[in-house]
């Protein structure tokens, strides 16, 4: 009897630590996978992904209102200069990720007055030189993550200049 | 030997019963603190957010990777009708009700699997700017596999959830999103 408890004991113990890991890494693996599939042209660089459809299977739930661009990021060797471009008369916003989900920054286009903004994403431990005024300051939580631009879709006879007005955005190495 | 197959026994179902329950644990996350109900929406406000605990984080990387948190947008979702009734693709259903309180929002239909449904009409969503409103500012969605002109979003036959987007929400959301004015989803008919 008493060793059939223990046996118990044993298996619930281990399912529970199987628990505990898999509910605190699946994000960060869910991450990892999904920046693998966005990291198609390299990391630091934009990408302009396609207006989802059914066909969209990267990441759950795209909205199919939006445009979406993305660099994944990598900025353990050096900062990342965010450029947003600045689509009018619709919302954009350019939204940070770290490598388990978080949102930690976002700059939406009433915020920026409507303006293109300049962000330098700076790692751990890492120094920037002077930059040009406005520029906005960032420190990344994690040294890896995502940086997603979105462009609303206000009128569906906008979409080709809308997208061609998102394409100013970019990501590149601060140098 | 035995006690080797005991071993294998244990650890097979330890890890049946640790995937399982890690794989249903965040989807009841619905019932911590940071989860709110409103008719049948659901949204959990600490989506997306850097003070999300392990099952939101787990949940919302399985549901709904890169949200935005929630002082720039909420996401409400749904799987039931406003009667409780969970949404079934079998079923015709109207969203009604007015305009909710955020710069821009939409309502979006998605499979069960979470991406858009496969049709060829790309009627996916609903939004701010697309709705068709009666003069006294009310409307009305239907959802369903058949097409509409206006107002209509398609459903798949094999399931589907609706998601409702509120971007830049409003003072009436951000405060109290348990009773901010939302649509419902009322059933119409089932074939």
């Amino acid at each position: 009897m008493m060793r059939w408890i223990g046996w118990a004991a044993f298996t619930l113990a281990l399912a529970a630590a199987i628990h505990w890991a898999a509910i605190t890494y699946a994000p960060s693996l869910i991450m990892a996978r999904a920046m693998t599939a966005m990291g198609g042209k390299g990391v630091n660089t934009i990408t302009h992904g396609d207006r989802a459809t059914a066909a969209s299977r990267t990441i759950v739930k795209p909205s199919p209102d939006l445009l979406y661009s993305y660099c994944v990021f990598d900025v353990s060797r050096q900062p990342l200069k965010i450029t947003t471009a600045a689509p009018t008369d619709t919302y954009w916003s350019v939204a940070l990720y770290t490598a388990n989900t978080d949102n930690f920054y976002t700059l939406n286009d009433t915020q920026a007055g409507g303006q293109p903004a300049t962000i330098v994403l700076v790692g751990q431990g890492q120094t920037v030189p002077p930059q040009p005024e406005g520029t906005i300051i960032v420190a990344a939580p994690s040294q890896k993550g995502v940086v997603l631009f979105r462009t609303l879709i206000n009128d569906d006879a906008r979409e080709p200049e809308l997208d061609r007005m998102r394409r100013a955005a970019a990501c590149d190495p601060l140098r | 030997m035995k006690f080797l197959l005991r071993l294998g026994a244990a650890l097979l179902l330890a890890g049946i019963l640790g995937l399982g329950s890690a794989y249903f644990a965040p989807r009841y996350a619905v019932g911590s603190e940071t989860s709110v109900a409103n008719g049948p929406w659901h949204t959990n406000l600490a989506a997306g957010g850097t003070n999300a605990d392990a099952y939101t984080r787990t949940f919302v990387a399985l549901t709904g990777l890169l949200a935005l948190n929630k002082d720039e947008t909420i996401y409400y979702n749904a799987t039931t009708d406003s009667a409780g009734e969970a949404l079934d693709g079998a079923c015709t259903y109207r969203i009604e009700g007015r305009d909710p309180d955020a710069r821009w929002w939409s309502f979006t239909v998605y499979g069960d699997d979470h991406f858009l449904v496969d049709t060829p009409t790309k009627r996916y969503s609903i939004s701010k700017t697309s709705v068709v409103r009666t003069p006294e500012g009310t409307f009305v969605v239907r959802l369903s596999t058949t097409e509409e002109a206006n107002n209509w979003i398609a459903t798949s036959p094999d399931g589907f959830q609706v998601t409702l987007r509120l971007y830049n929400p409003g003072a009436s959301v951000k405060d109290d999103p348990a009773a901010a004015p939302l649509p419902a989803i009322v059933k119409e008919a089932c074939s």
